[in-house]
């Protein structure tokens, strides 16, 4: 497979002219900063340059090609596969409550014979991100690998966006299928983050809003561990996701990061649900854990293949505050790790899409995932 | 250099080695400002999650003890209320047997508070002992051992000791207590069991007095037996003497009436006695050697003329391994199926009544003998067989009316079989007839193993029997094969005629005939072979004078009789059974008194006795014969001498110091013994007997010492041929 890429700034313009790439056999992902939504000539661009290619892309918590991380730009990555296929699917996801039956539209759209993988990016604010991964995977069979994740906005969570038919469209889901025997794409996960202090019980909650933990306000207990740092929620809240286990002895756990604040009720908004009467504890990271992390994610997704691969990395808002100016030193990192002349494409999400333990696809928070594509 | 200030200044196109312009330099600055920021921020955060968990840590830890120590105050106080609560004294004690802490219920039995208790060894307060046979008393040590072994110590008849001395039956329970697997102490629990002893007790008492309440009544029973039984002697013998003088046919048949109704209570009051003697325990089983089948033989003799009576032929299948000699109680035997045949009989009219023998061994010592009796009468009902051996049961109240009996003598036969060793069981159909079995314990003759007392007769008879019984033929036919006779048999004189000119026709003809009278209305049987020998096999009655000129056995057919019968034929010699004549009758006219207090012997001896033509009164114990010699003539006694209330010896002594008062000639007395020690022999002798006669008497013997005895003192005596040689 042909692989190129190209960045966008608004004060200077394209950084290569767009290379001929253009065939039914192309993916085209683009990843913008959400202020594009308002300036979508870019995209616009993209479209007429690649008529008949599958364009996929969503707004960001920070864009990421090869070894950078950059904001208020466009990263975009051109790829042709020599014999894999690729299709488009789309679905409307108005509110949270849509998210599954999304999930299912989207996985059988893109159902077919030879499906090896799907692509998926949603809207980043008000979608149940556990709800979509659990529509899509029920739908597709198990051999097929689904990863993604959810659009950003950076540090604001107001509005995000997903290119749809090469537009952008502030309430849907799209996905693209990779289709082919000869396909083969390889997935990864690290987190870095460590749990601490006493586990608390979810004495109240509702989907993806949770009330109280110990019977005590949970914005409470965020606000007393932020101390001086509380006035920065919800983005500061980032700084301590939350990881749940049903309670059992030897369940796995899940991270989870907060989403929105709701002064009225006390309560916090996170991307995925909180079942009432599970357990949580606090995590906390520091850089270093973070890029040993990021560094794992590459290594479990490494697939041997003769020719270079496309690497796309979806990362973490929460991730990118702990990191602070080291953030690039996880991308670095993964590219590090790949195989040398792998490319890396990727984006800073509100939540990430990507095979759990359990090998189906399921809503990561706080975490560096990484899909590998490659032809063999 | 850190990356990260490599990063920055790269990302400003900075190098180290140049200073930056002054845009650069304030990026540069905002860079690295903005790290620091950042590593401040972020160790805020690690120091205040450090402490705020911390704390929270600690909350966590001290809310759980708090609600542990409230939890386990709970469960101690509930635990304690269950102490509390238990009403039987219950004590924690240590390895030692020392009190760790005791009840409310402890403290209350043992008088004294928790105070003075802890420490205590509790155990010596208590009077214990050890498990086993005999328990001796222990002061605590062996119920400690047992329970520091891990074992439980019971004792169901401890006691608490008391000051005042009155001590506190208790039963108790010392167990060990484990934990984790270790032993960390005891657990004693006690509880007062004085209302229950004394409940035992009265329950005791109660079954005391029932029991001798028992024993008086039996004693009753005796008593009252023998207070009767006296004057019934003497009723008895009256009417005898009676009948001995002219009477015409109303009279005597008047006088046979009383007798025979006298004669019958008699039986009854001695069947009494007899349950009576038993129920007290005294049964002493006594060992004589003896023939099983002749037992048979002599128990079917006594009902030979009932059977007659009532239509039913009596048969005997002694099974043909059977020793002749086996140790056991023949009286007792005897006495066993006298009761199963004389049921069978009573039972039973125009059918069959067949004993049948057989010997099981069971090891070197000996084995179990089996009389069988099975009759075609009128059978039990189901309903009636479980109480069947009960006293004083029949199988329904109308049996008592048609058949008479007391209905003991089903119970004194089990007592009897079982104290013999064995059991007595029935199995019974109304309508269909029954079948006793007594089995009983009898052992081996030391060396005499298997002499063959009738060896086979050489050369090998013929035999013919003709009679209308197939049981009577099979029987005999049995019998005969054995001794190697070859035999053949018929119903009717028409197919004997037939049989026998077929045999001579073969020139094999019959040595012997026998045939039974009752086929021979028509005459003598003949033969038709002048070599053929004609013998008659009769009933129990006298034979029509027709046919007393023909030699004759009685059936029940002993053995002894076949085989004397078939020994004679073969050696062609004159007929030697037994011949009409006045031998028959060697004591006739004798007056005898017979002092034995089995039932069953006394019925043997006496028809023994009766066929050797004598006169018998019997009496059951010493006193009652020194009473019966001194009001009736007797010529002669035989004197059992193991008798109750006055045996032989004592009763002999009594009567020969009446003789001398009274200057009366000594009266002939003969003991009977079953024991054959010479002591024994000179004890008789010494009391003033005048001989000794070993039981089991046989008709022979009797005949035999009789006659001598009778003769040296000058009586007249009819003597048998062959006999007028002995003294």
């Amino acid at each position: 497979m042909h692989i190129e890429t190209c960045s966008f700034r608004e004060e200077e313009g394209w950084s290569a002219p767009f290379p001929d790439l253009d065939s039914p056999r192309t993916l085209v992902l683009a990843f913008a900063a959400s202020a594009y939504a308002d300036r979508p000539a870019p995209f616009r661009e993209l479209a007429r340059a690649f008529p008949e290619a599958t364009i996929l892309g969503c707004s960001t918590a920070g864009e990421i090609l090869d070894a950078q991380v950059t904001d208020e730009s466009l990263a975009v990555a051109v790829v042709r596969f020599a014999e894999g296929r690729v299709a488009a699917a789309s679905a409307p996801i108005a509110d949270a409550a849509d998210s599954h039956l999304a999930g299912r539209r989207i996985a059988h759209e893109l159902s077919g014979p030879d499906l090896r993988g799907i692509l998926v990016l949603s809207k980043g604010t008000q979608v149940n991100g556990t709800a979509l991964a659990a529509g899509i995977s029920q739908a597709v069979g198990s051999g097929v690998v689904v990863t993604g994740g959810l659009a950003g906005d950076g540090t604001r969570f107001q509005r995000t966006f997903v290119l749809d038919a090469g537009r952008p469209c502030p309430d849907r889901v799209v996905a693209a299928g990779i289709y082919g025997e000869n396909m083969v794409i390889g997935h990864g996960y690290g987190g870095g983050w460590d749990i601490f202090g006493p586990e608390r019980l979810v004495t109240r909650s509702a989907g993806s809003i949770l009330y109280e933990l110990d019977g005590r306000p949970a914005l409470a207990l965020y606000r007393e561990y932020l101390g001086d740092l509380a006035d920065g929620l919800p983005a500061t809240g980032l700084l301590f996701p939350l990881s749940i286990t049903p309670g059992g002895p030897g369940d796995c756990s899940l991270v989870r990061t907060i989403l929105a604040v709701d002064e009225a009720t006390q309560s916090l908004v996170f991307a995925g649900d909180i079942p009432q009467g599970w357990r949580a504890r606090l995590m906390q990271s520091n850089p270093d854990r973070l890029v040993d992390g990021a560094e794992e994610a590459a290594a479990a997704a490494t697939r041997p293949a003769p020719a270079p691969s496309l690497a796309i990395a979806v990362s973490c808002v929460g991730r990118r505050l702990v990191l602070g100016e080291r953030t690039e030193e996880e991308v670095e990192a993964t590219l590090a790790a790949l195989p040398p002349g792998t490319r890396q494409v990727g984006f800073y999400s509100y939540g990430e899409l990507a095979p759990a333990e359990s090998g189906e696809c399921d809503l990561h928070n706080q975490t560096m995932t990484l899909t590998t594509l490659s032809e063999v | 250099m850190e990356r990260l200030l490599a990063r920055q200044l790269q990302k400003l196109g900075l190098t180290p080695q140049q200073p930056p312009a002054a845009p650069a330099w304030q990026q540069l600055l905002a860079a690295v400002d903005d790290s620091y920021r950042n590593g401040g921020r972020a160790r805020y955060l690690l120091e205040r999650s450090l402490s705020l968990s911390s704390r929270e840590m600690q909350e966590l830890n001290d809310s759980l003890r708090r609600i542990s120590a409230g939890e386990i105050a709970l469960e101690r106080d509930r635990l304690e209320s269950v102490i509390a609560s238990v009403s039987d004294g219950l004590c924690v004690l240590d390895d030692a047997g020392r009190l760790v802490r005791a009840n409310a219920a402890a403290a209350l039995y043992l008088g004294r508070d928790a105070a003075e208790l802890s420490g205590l060894p509790v155990l010596s307060l208590f009077r214990l002992h050890t498990p086993g046979e005999p328990p001796l008393p222990d002061d605590g040590t062996e119920c400690l051992r047992m329970a520091r072994l891990g074992a439980v110590y019971r004792d169901e008849n401890a006691l608490l000791i008391r000051d005042g001395g009155v001590h506190l039956p208790v039963s108790c329970v010392l167990s060990p207590i484990f934990e984790a697997g270790k032993a960390a102490g005891m657990v004693f629990l006690f509880r007062d069991v004085s209302v229950q002893r004394t409940a035992e007790r009265s329950l005791i008492a109660a079954r005391e007095k029932a029991e001798e309440a028992s024993v008086t009544k039996t004693e009753f029973l005796a008593t009252m037996s023998h207070e009767i039984r006296t004057p019934l002697y003497g009723v008895i013998g009256m009417t005898d003497l009676l009948l001995d003088t002219a009477l015409d046919s109303e009279q005597r048949e008047y006088a046979e009436t009383a007798r025979r109704s006298a004669e019958t209570l008699m039986a009854l009051i001695n069947e009494i006695l007899d349950f009576s003697k038993i129920e007290r325990g005294r049964i002493q089983l006594e060992e004589a050697e003896f023939d099983p089948a002749e037992l048979v033989e002599d128990v079917l003799d006594l009902f030979a003329v009932q059977a007659q009576e009532r239509e039913v032929v009596l048969v005997f299948a002694p099974s043909p391994d059977l020793p002749h000699h086996i140790v056991g109680d023949s009286a007792r035997i005897r006495q066993v199926l006298t009761n199963l045949v004389s049921n069978a009989v009573k039972f039973t009219s125009c059918g069959e009544v067949k004993v049948t023998v057989s010997l099981a061994r069971m090891d070197k010592e000996g084995g179990l003998l089996a009389l069988r009796v099975a009759d075609t009468g009128i059978g039990i009902p189901a309903e009636a067989l479980p109480r069947l051996f009960d006293t004083f049961t029949q199988a329904d109240s109308s049996t008592t009316r048609r058949f008479g009996g007391t209905g003991l003598g089903l119970a004194i036969s089990r007592r009897l079989t079982e104290a013999m060793g064995g059991a007595i069981d029935v199995q019974s159909q109304a309508g269909m007839g029954s079948v006793f079995e007594a089995r009983v314990r009898v052992r081996w003759v030391p060396a005499a193993a298997d002499d063959r007392r009738y060896p086979a007769i050489v050369p090998a008879p013929r035999l013919l029997v003709v009679h209308p019984s197939p049981s009577v033929r099979r029987q005999i036919a049995d019998m005969a094969a054995a001794w190697g006779t070859s035999v053949a048999d018929c119903p009717s004189p028409a197919e004997s005629a037939v049989l026998q000119r077929q045999a001579a026709g073969e020139q094999r003809p019959f040595d012997v005939v026998l045939t039974a009278s009752s086929l021979c209305s028509q005459g003598p049987p003949s033969t038709f072979d002048p070599a053929t020998r004609a013998v008659l096999l009769t009933g129990a009655e006298t034979p029509p004078e027709e046919l007393r000129s023909v030699p004759r056995i009685h059936h029940p057919v002993r053995r002894a009789s076949l085989y004397a019968t078939l020994t004679c034929a073969a050696k062609g010699a004159a007929a030697a059974a037994e011949p009409p004549g006045a031998a028959d009758c060697p004591l006739a006219g004798v007056r005898l008194l017979l002092a034995e207090d089995s039932p069953v012997s006394q019925r043997i001896t006496r028809l023994m006795l009766e066929r050797l033509g004598a006169r018998v009164d019997v009496v059951a114990d010493g006193r009652e014969a020194v009473q019966a010699v001194r009001s009736l003539p007797y010529d002669l006694v035989l004197m059992d001498v193991a008798m109750p209330e006055m045996d032989g010896i004592q009763a002999t002594q009594a009567i020969r110091a009446w003789e001398r008062e009274t200057e009366r000639p000594a009266l002939p007395i003969l003991a009977m013994t079953a024991a054959a020690l010479a002591s024994d022999r000179r004890r008789c002798l010494a009391a003033g007997m005048d001989g000794h006669i070993g039981k089991p008497v046989t008709q022979e013997i009797l005949s035999g010492e009789l006659t001598s005895c009778l003769a040296r003192r000058g009586l007249p005596v009819a003597v048998p041929a062959g006999e007028a040689s002995r003294t």
